[in-house]
């Protein structure tokens, strides 16, 4: 019995981005067993995705709505039937460790409602930059080692929510991401997590690597992208609207346009 | 006055036949700071103990500190002082000297009792004893040690000498963790100032690994150490004095890996049963390597826990003990032999 989905939203498959597709998919083959996998991407690209792997179980669900990251994300939770989901970006991939160490934590901890990997940034050279999530477990940063809160939160805002093991029901009683929040989506989610009680501790094994800055990728774009680019002021307004929004469950009809 | 003699050795033989004869364990003051050596005073008592003997342990004075640390399990144990229970030592009692006290060696030479060293440092033997003296020039000619490397030592300065080896136990509070191994690093480092700089080194040469935590494993109750022992992923040790080195053995028999600097006195169990160099510049990037391995998820081969179970066989407890009460017997068994000779001998005498 499969009881984790690895949610991986694909917006395009030519070219370089078939191989990191095929690149993802592969990390996701060993833990066949106890995974399987839901692809979701844009309807015309639905017929395109096949043949992509022979132990997996595969699951593509056709998306006629926005096609952003954020909803792709939310619409594989909807859809989500296991205990726990997991979200994979397309250039990122799961180290080998990560469903052992994952599953010797949900053992060891059945009060955790959402288990985040140690995450080693890489550039596109294959360099590695820093890891992330790691900080919970350094002597004093939170209160409980390990265990991420929301006043920890609060201060420090770097925690990579890809890779992570979620609690679905959890997820979906608390809100799913919110697509009008741009830049710091992810960690508005995760204020609202530990703001509504659900507890977030990081497993200290290096489960998933990520691919920082790839040219078009979503942050990239943010930085560079003159049509949604986002400037350092505007990140700080990104902050503080995830620090208020997160009392919230669902998305708040707020028109953020800065004038 | 050969009749008082001969009632004298009646009363130690009949007190040696029914383990009433005391075995003293003189013992220094550490002041609840926790010290193996200690440790295994304590151990061997409290083993004899168990076994109908009557092991003391005999402290200078009333200002003795009892070893918190080590928990309750030592309770029963009864301690006296030399200065104020004024304990008279008897020709069939036993008295355990440890090396830091080889100063009173001359104050005991008249006291007519078996008389044992206890060497667990070899370094320190020295440090008192009267320069050119050897320990029989005291009475003692037995000696409790804790390596093989040391008892030849012992054997080569004092040829006269009997020469056991009791190494310490290594208790069965350390046991793999049941649960999950955490990002810690337990940090043993006799030197402290050296204790600041490989944290240090660690720190500036592995800035991504600032988060993992160095556990200093001082100050703590002996199941607060087991305890806390068990928990982490590896450990470091760096010891230059340690003649037995019970930290790694420790360690092992929680399944913790070992990073250590071998001591000028390579101990007895040495083997491929950790990480282990001569150069202590490099203790550093062994243990940065170590530890970015366990994160990528690298275990240790089953060739390494193979050999750090197959180190830890001589120090089984049961084993120990088995050892320290036929050490013991044998010293009793020879006491009685000496004065049931000396009985008859004045016997004899009385007879003629």
């Amino acid at each position: 019995m499969k009881n984790i989905t690895v949610i991986l939203p694909v917006h395009k498959v030519d070219g370089d981005y078939r191989i990191m597709l095929d690149n993802a998919i592969k990390s996701v083959e060993p833990f066949q067993n106890d995974v399987k996998l839901s692809i979701v991407c844009p309807s015309e690209l639905k017929e395109l995705l096949v043949n992509l792997s022979e132990t997996l179980e595969i699951n593509i669900i056709s998306n006629n709505s926005k096609t952003d990251f954020i909803s792709q994300v939310n619409l594989g939770i909807e859809k989500c039937d296991t205990e726990w989901f997991s979200i994979l970006e397309v250039d990122d991939e799961y180290k080998s460790i990560w469903l052992k160490s994952i599953n010797e934590y949900v053992e060891a901890y059945n009060d955790i409602d959402v288990f985040l990997p140690i995450v080693k940034d890489i550039n596109t050279d294959g360099k590695f930059i820093n890891f992330t999530n790691e900080s919970t477990w350094a002597y004093g940063f939170t209160e409980k080692q390990g265990v991420l809160d929301n006043e920890v939160l609060l201060d420090f805002q770097n925690y990579q929510i890809s890779g992570g093991l979620y609690k679905t029901q959890v997820v979906k009683d608390n809100g799913s991401f919110k697509d009008n929040i741009k830049l710091t989506f992810g960690y508005e989610f995760l204020l609202r997590l530990t703001h509504n009680n659900a507890k977030i501790m990081t497993v200290p094994r290096i489960g998933y690597q990520h691919l920082n800055f790839r040219e078009d990728s979503l942050f990239w774009l943010y930085k560079n992208d003159d049509t949604i680019k986002v400037t350092e002021d505007e990140a700080k307004f990104w902050l503080e609207t995830a620090k208020k929004e997160f009392f919230f469950k669902n998305k708040r009809d707020v028109n953020y346009e800065i004038a | 006055m050969s009749k008082e003699n001969i009632e004298k050795l009646e009363i130690a033989l009949g007190k040696l036949d029914a383990k009433e004869n005391v075995i003293y364990f003189l013992t220094y003051d550490t002041k609840n700071n926790a010290r193996a050596a200690i440790k295994h005073i304590y151990d061997m008592a409290l083993t004899l103990k168990q076994n109908g003997s009557n092991p003391k342990i005999l402290v200078e004075d009333k200002t003795y500190t009892k070893p918190l640390w080590l928990g309750n399990v030592y309770d029963d144990l009864e301690i006296v002082t030399i200065k104020e229970d004024q304990i008279n030592i008897t020709i069939d009692d036993v008295i355990v000297v440890p090396e830091y006290y080889s100063n009173v060696l001359q104050q005991l030479s008249n006291v007519r009792c078996s008389k044992v060293m206890l060497i667990q440092q070899k370094d320190y033997i020295f440090e008192t004893l009267p320069v050119g003296s050897r320990w029989s020039d005291y009475g003692f000619d037995r000696v409790i040690t804790t390596t093989e490397s040391t008892k030849k030592y012992i054997q080569e300065i004092f040829p006269e000498v009997l020469v056991h080896i009791i190494p310490p136990m290594i208790g069965e509070d350390f046991k793999p963790i049941e649960g999950i191994v955490k990002p810690y690093i337990a940090i043993s480092c006799r030197d402290r100032s050296k204790h600041r700089k490989f944290i240090s080194e660690f720190y500036l040469k592995y800035p991504h690994l600032r988060w993992v935590t160095f556990r200093d494993m001082v100050q703590m109750s002996y199941e607060e150490f087991s305890e806390g022992l068990k928990e982490c992923m590896v450990s470091l040790w760096i010891d230059d004095e340690s003649t037995f080195g019970t930290f790694p053995l420790e360690s092992m028999k929680c399944g913790v890996p070992v990073v250590g600097k071998i001591p000028d006195t390579e101990p007895d169990w040495l083997s491929e049963n950790g990480m282990w160099t001569y150069d202590e510049s490099k203790i550093i990037d062994i243990l940065g390597t170590y530890v970015l391995a366990w994160l990528d998820g690298v275990e240790l081969t089953d060739e390494v826990k193979e050999k750090m179970k197959e180190t830890l066989l001589p120090y089984n407890t049961e084993i120990t003990k088995n050892n320290i009460l036929s050490i013991f017997n044998s010293i009793t068994n020879k006491r009685v032999e000496t004065l049931q000779k000396a009985l008859e001998k004045l016997k004899q005498e009385e007879t003629v």
